[in-house]
């Protein structure tokens, strides 16, 4: 690899790095409950902006391009209800990324390794979702385990379910098995 | 001898309470945020859940249906790992629920699916042990995705909603 190749890749790495600092050097992350939603909201604002995205490449056929689209209402749905839930505990919501290099910093401070960056095509979102809907399933079920109040579990319950169907869409558009594990626990 | 989950699950409360400081006179947590249930509570929701569990099972192995195989192997997962956690709990599975007079179409997989999520969407908060509101998680999301495939298969919607009910919400219509 030459030096040009490795400066800009530097260079790419560091911009998609700049809007946010990793997690683990956030200040006053916040605890318990409070700090269980606050991941998941993170994870809710990068679906909605990956599916977003998507839609707007027009890369995906006509009946993905309106799935996508769906999708993406339902995880601003679900990120509009624990952004609620967050700020009723005290927390404070982080803000939703703007661009794809602020959406992949957000991906990969989740642990998700597929970047919106490098998708070319249509296929390359379907993966980048599915990578960000397992973890998603992963954190609503370690939160539904850990979470004191009972009406954040019961929210957290009815998202849980929804994001597994949006499993079953992802999974039947890249030809997989929809249903491929008797308990779903996504991927962390 | 009592098992260690149901001893954990039976001290948890006094721990939560001692740890809470609650006593005489002081101030105990607001009932509704808090689960009140405990390893009786947990035994009685399983019990019930694995009745649910076996006829869904009844009427996949009845269907005549492409995934008909593959969803009664997730609902014989389901009855196992549920009948285990009761093992652990020293207590048996519950009767099979009577399936009444439903019949074994595609449209009788929607309505139990809808039922099934609605059944864990209520049992959820209840469950005081953490492990099997886990596994209570894990299934209830198994069974959205069953519904979502079952109605992409029916050529219906899969997405009906951002948040799912089960059938009382017409998530399986």
């Amino acid at each position: 690899m030459d030096a040009t190749r490795r400066a800009l890749i530097a260079a790419a790495a560091l911009a998609a790095l700049a809007p946010r600092a990793p997690r683990a050097a956030r200040a006053a992350e916040p605890a318990g409950d409070a700090g269980v939603l606050t991941t998941i909201l993170e994870a809710e604002l990068a679906l909605a902006y990956v599916y977003a995205s998507a839609v707007a490449s027009g890369l995906l056929g006509e009946e993905l391009a309106e799935a996508a689209g769906t999708l993406a209402e339902h995880e601003r749905a679900h990120a509009a209800a624990i952004a609620t839930q967050l700020e009723a505990l005290g927390g404070r919501r982080p803000d939703p990324p703007q661009t794809p290099e602020e959406a992949d910093a957000m991906l990969a401070g989740l642990g998700i390794e597929a970047r919106l960056g490098a998708v070319s095509d249509g296929d390359g979102f379907l993966r980048v979702a599915l990578a960000a809907e397992r973890v998603a399933v992963a954190l609503y079920h370690r939160a539904i385990a850990r979470l004191e109040d009972v009406r954040l579990i019961q929210t957290a319950a009815s998202i849980i379910g929804a994001e597994g169907q949006h499993l079953v869409v992802l999974r039947d558009a890249i030809g997989s098995d929809p249903v491929p594990s008797a308990v779903e626990i996504g991927q962390s | 001898m009592v098992s260690r989950r149901r001893f954990v699950v039976a001290a948890a409360p006094a721990v939560l309470l001692a740890g809470c400081g609650a006593g005489a006179g002081e101030d105990v947590p607001e009932p509704k945020t808090r689960r009140v249930t405990s390893v009786q509570g947990d035994i009685e929701l399983l019990q019930g859940a694995i009745g649910r569990e076996r006829a869904e099972l009844a009427l996949y192995e009845a269907l005549d249906h492409d995934l008909a195989g593959r969803f009664a192997e997730v609902e014989r997962e389901h009855v196992e790992r549920l009948t285990a956690v009761l093992a652990d709990l020293e207590a048996a599975p519950g009767p099979a629920q009577d399936a009444g007079a439903r019949r074994a179409g595609a449209d009788a997989a929607l309505e139990i699916e809808g039922e099934a999520i609605a059944f864990w969407l209520d049992a959820l908060p209840k469950l005081y042990d953490p492990a099997t509101r886990s596994l209570a998680a894990g299934i209830l999301a198994a069974e959205a995705e069953q519904l979502a495939a079952l109605r992409l298969a029916l050529g219906r919607d899969p997405l009906t909603e951002p948040f799912v009910y089960g059938w009382t919400r017409h998530a399986a219509r």
